[in-house]
């Protein structure tokens, strides 16, 4: 069953005085329940962006967001609706997304209070993601980031959402933790039944929790496929460039190849194909045309 | 090693430097004197039954005014009628200030505009002089005079709690209480404003000295508190309409002075302690 759908999203930051930059450039996404999307690009590809589109964080400017058959509408002062509540998130920050004032109990217990769930205790959900039970007195202060992160994880859960988005849940932890995070989510989210969107730069993470990858360059989802196809055979030129740009551990002592170039500015980005700049196999159509096709936006790999 | 983490377990590096103890020390003494000042002075503040404008002497050690009252004990007991009046307007105008412009940085828009148009209204007039315009408006009272102090005090307050609240209301623990459908009220009450009080607290220590002089300042020209009322700034006035005995007008202008400085002291010391750059720097001087 499909749980979440982004259908041409487009988000624009706007600056008075200054060109608008379009961060999300027509986006296309879906997440089915149980499912775990991995989310993938570079830094300033507007990954982050989306995410907090869909969590009703940032208006979207034009396109569609349906969770659940219902449209996400954008989050203003008034509390979130009910039906929204059902999309929680885990963000990149560990350090910032814990209040520092309040003992980690209480704070998810916020979560359990969404899901008007009496039976289930904070010190059950701190053993659910692997930390004591006695902790739940502690202050956020007395926590490691790894840690954090995983009462994050907890306060989330404890809402029983059905979307779970983890906007960089592990790009502020260290070597150690990233995988055991990581893998935590996947499971926690697929076992309460939940889709997982979770996005990241780190390709070697995602592979292992991914059902299926999706490939975002420059505002827009270039190639999205199975995680095992898209790794064994991508096909867009941006996929490749981001898979031989892992280094291999084979003791060969080959550097990755590095993809010439930096992102453009979103605010002005290139005509055509938006990845011809960079692209080793750049033909003459890519220049004139863009490819707004699925499920490899490349004009090598355009449908019959 | 050991002898070093004793001593800082004790009291932080800032609140022991000389000023910060100095201080501490007065104000502690104002308020027990306060407090006490039934059981420490020795004559009635308001009886005119001793000598008119005596020197300070071992009878009376800061002398008697014009109408033969002890001015040592009208000095104790100004501090019962100042300290209590001060400390509640600060109070008063960090719940009010705070409290408007919490709202103007969370709401933002027209609640930001409407508060911070009236905040600059107010920053626009030198503060004595509208505190003035204020009081005398509203009648020679010391309950007057506090409403107009109040007045012209809580636009700082809004200010740096907007400025505090815009910083926090973006930040991750935030959003995600929102996104868990916290109300915006919630959101103000349980995660920003518990994370911006550091800041508000130590403007609100500095700002007593302020708020004490404004305050006094007030009854020193009339429109505070009244004549037979032992009020450190109307006793300074008194004492002005009697210039060659020094004594009438000092010791209650002194009364004044060490309570400003002491809190001005204390002020500056918990700003240093609750800026860590700060800290650390007097410690680097320290060692």
């Amino acid at each position: 069953m499909t749980l979440l759908t982004v259908d041409d999203l487009v988000v624009e930051h706007r600056t008075p005085g200054r060109p608008a930059v379009r961060a999300v450039a027509g986006a296309g996404l879906t997440v089915s329940s149980g499912e775990v999307v991995g989310l993938v690009g570079e830094s300033g590809c507007g990954k982050s962006t989306l995410a907090r589109a869909v969590c009703g964080l940032v208006p979207a400017t034009s396109g569609n967001i349906t969770f659940q058959g219902g449209p996400v509408r954008p989050l203003g002062l008034r509390r979130r609706h009910r039906s929204l509540l059902g999309i929680q998130m885990v963000f990149q920050d560990p350090y910032s997304s814990l209040n520092p004032r309040r003992k980690i109990g209480a704070q998810i217990a916020d979560g359990l209070a969404v899901a008007g769930d009496t039976t289930t205790t904070p010190a059950d959900l701190l053993e659910r993601v692997g930390l004591p039970r006695g902790f739940e007195g502690r202050h956020p202060h007395e926590f490691s980031g790894g840690q954090r992160q995983r009462i994050a994880i907890a306060r989330a859960l404890a809402a029983r959402p059905a979307l779970l988005i983890g906007d960089e849940p592990i790009s502020a932890l260290d070597a150690s933790a990233q995988a055991k995070v990581a893998t935590l989510m996947r499971e926690l989210a697929v076992s309460s039944g939940a889709g997982l969107l979770f996005i990241s730069h780190d390709l070697s993470v995602v592979r292992i929790i991914a059902d299926r990858i999706a490939v975002m360059y420059l505002g827009k989802i270039v190639e999205t496929g199975p995680t095992a196809e898209v790794w064994a055979n991508p096909r867009h030129p941006y996929t490749k460039a981001l898979l031989g740009a892992i280094p291999a551990a084979d003791g060969a002592g080959h550097l990755p190849a590095e993809l010439a170039g930096d992102v453009p500015d979103p605010a002005d980005p290139p005509g055509g194909c938006r990845f011809h700049p960079r692209c080793p196999v750049a033909m003459d159509v890519c220049r004139a045309k863009e490819p707004d096709f699925t499920p490899v936006a490349c004009w090598l790999h355009e449908p019959a | 090693m050991s002898r070093l983490s004793r001593r800082r377990r004790r009291l932080p590096e800032a609140w022991r430097r000389p000023l910060a103890v100095v201080g501490g020390v007065i104000a502690l003494t104002w308020l027990i004197v306060a407090v006490a000042a039934p059981l420490l002075a020795p004559y009635d503040p308001l009886a005119q039954e001793l000598p008119r404008l005596a020197p300070p002497g071992p009878d009376h050690w800061f002398g008697t005014d014009q109408l033969g009252r002890d001015i040592f004990s009208r000095v104790l007991y100004g501090a019962r009628v100042s300290i209590p009046l001060t400390l509640l307007l600060v109070v008063l105008s960090v719940l009010i200030g705070g409290l408007l412009g919490a709202c103007a940085g969370y709401f933002g828009r027209w609640v930001d505009e409407t508060v911070m148009r009236f905040a600059d209204l107010v920053f626009a007039f030198p503060t004595v002089i509208l505190a003035m315009v204020v009081a005398a408006a509203l009648g020679a009272s010391l309950t007057n005079a506090v409403l107009a102090v109040l007045v012209v005090a809580w636009p700082s307050y809004a200010r740096v709690t907007r400025g505090l609240v815009m910083g926090m209301r973006e930040r991750e623990f935030v959003l995600s209480g929102r996104l868990l459908g916290f109300s915006a009220w919630r959101s103000l009450r349980l995660d920003v404003l518990p994370n911006v009080t550091g800041p508000i607290l130590v403007l609100a220590t500095l700002d007593i000295g302020t708020a004490l002089l404004l305050l006094s300042g007030l009854s020193f020209l009339g429109l505070g508190a009244k004549p037979p009322s032992p009020e450190w700034g109307a006793m300074v006035s008194s004492g002005v309409e009697v210039f060659d005995s020094w004594w009438v007008a000092t010791f209650p202008g002194l009364a004044i002075l060490t309570v400003v400085l002491a809190f001005n002291f204390l002020g500056d010391t918990l700003r240093d302690a609750l800026d860590p750059r700060t800290a650390r720097a007097i410690k680097v001087r320290a060692l």
